[in-house]
């Protein structure tokens, strides 16, 4: 998942502006980022790095912020939002917005989702803004196939 | 007729006859005939080497009418050929440039001011070609001298000064703004990775650059290769 920060970004876009003293890249027009087996895809990115400019060396990546469209994809689960911002050094990504993540038939909707890519912990809601977290989980399907779903509301975050 | 009867009595008194001086009129038909193709022959060659030598004159006033040049010049048929051709200028921020190349060629049909330049060089304080100040900019190019546009065509190779480079088939160098565009592929390197795009366009001294069409990059990061001696408080973690 996008949560190895040191592997290579591979991006593709429409165009791709340089502000080589502000140490800060601007992505836009289908952008798509590709690290490891996860993906990143927005309308827009903004990559800032931890150099200091000019003069100083570009340093790493610090953080990434896509804009409108959101999809946040790995082998295990596809998110998408309206706003995600992706801290390289501390592999943490985080979705706002109108977000809405499928894990193979379960769908969680929610306004924040934070998800740790080092320890996989995943986070949902945010706590005092009143918001509902809504899950809809599928047991997993034993071999006689019975069925059953249950929509499960839960306390936030 | 008569006058030669009338002397002739006289003649015989007189101590021998002295020899009356006349032409030779011994002259053949023939001989006759080949004196007059001879001065026939003779009027048309002087009348030729007139025309001649009329024509070179003109042909000379006109070739002169050219303005002064720098460089050792050459005409060559229609087109002026200079070698070590040598143009210099500044920019806005009256930084200055000068560009060179191996000949330059201003046509004759060319609009005023345009020079065709074969291996443009670029001395600049915006860009670097590498090391070598004078290393080769590209195969070929055109300097638009009243516009200062250097346009460059096929192997084009630059650096700017913030250590970008860029490789394509073309460039277009605006050297009174410190502007350059592109209008072909193009492979580039920056300290972040490799670029590759339809076209570009560097503006701002070197500081934006702006890639557009088709873009693919791969950013690499210190991270990704963490120096052999990177210490704990170094590290990112």
């Amino acid at each position: 998942q996008i949560g190895n920060s040191s592997l290579p970004l591979d991006i593709e876009a429409e165009t791709f502006e340089v502000l080589d003293a502000e140490r800060h890249i601007v992505w836009l027009g289908n952008v798509h980022v590709v690290q490891g087996d996860s993906s990143l895809q927005a309308d827009r990115m903004d990559v800032y790095y931890t150099g200091e400019g000019p003069g100083g060396g570009w340093g790493d990546i610090d953080r990434i912020v896509a804009t409108d469209n959101v999809f946040y994809i790995t082998p295990a689960q596809r998110a998408r939002g309206d706003r995600g911002v992706y801290e390289l050094a501390e592999e943490v990504i985080t979705l706002t917005g109108d977000v809405v993540i499928t894990q193979g038939d379960n769908v969680i909707t929610t306004t924040r989702f934070v998800n740790n890519l080092t320890t996989g912990n995943s986070n949902f809601g945010e706590a005092g803004t009143g918001e509902r977290v809504r899950m809809v989980l599928q047991p997993a399907r034993s071999t006689d196939t019975t069925e059953s779903s249950e929509a499960a509301e839960t306390p936030e975050g | 007729m008569t006058s030669l009867t009338a002397s002739s009595g006289l003649d015989a008194l007189q101590s021998p006859a002295p020899v009356r001086w006349e032409p030779r009129r011994a002259l053949a038909l023939s001989v006759a005939r080949k004196r007059t193709a001879f001065v026939r022959g003779m009027r048309l060659f002087f009348t030729a080497a007139a025309l001649a030598i009329t024509g070179l004159l003109v042909a000379q006033l006109v070739l002169g009418s050219g303005g002064p040049t720098t460089g050792e010049t050459e005409a060559v048929s229609e087109d002026v050929r200079m070698t070590n051709p040598r143009f210099t200028g500044r920019d806005e921020n009256l930084t200055p440039y000068v560009v060179t190349a191996d000949t330059a060629i201003r046509r004759r049909d060319a609009a005023d001011g345009v020079t065709e330049l074969e291996h443009p060089r670029l001395d600049y304080n915006f860009l670097e070609t590498g090391t070598d100040v004078s290393r080769v900019l590209a195969e070929s190019g055109r300097y638009d001298l009243p516009n200062r546009i250097l346009d460059l065509h096929s192997d084009v190779n630059f650096r700017t000064r913030a250590g970008y480079t860029f490789q394509s088939n073309h460039a277009r160098i605006f050297l009174r703004e410190e502007r350059v565009t592109g209008e072909e592929s193009v492979e580039g390197t920056g300290p972040m990775g490799t670029i590759r795009a339809d076209s570009y366009e560097i503006t701002d001294g070197g500081n934006r650059i702006v890639f557009s069409g088709n873009v693919r990059a791969r950013l690499t990061q210190d991270r990704t290769a963490p120096t052999p001696d990177a210490t704990p408080e170094e590290g990112n973690d």
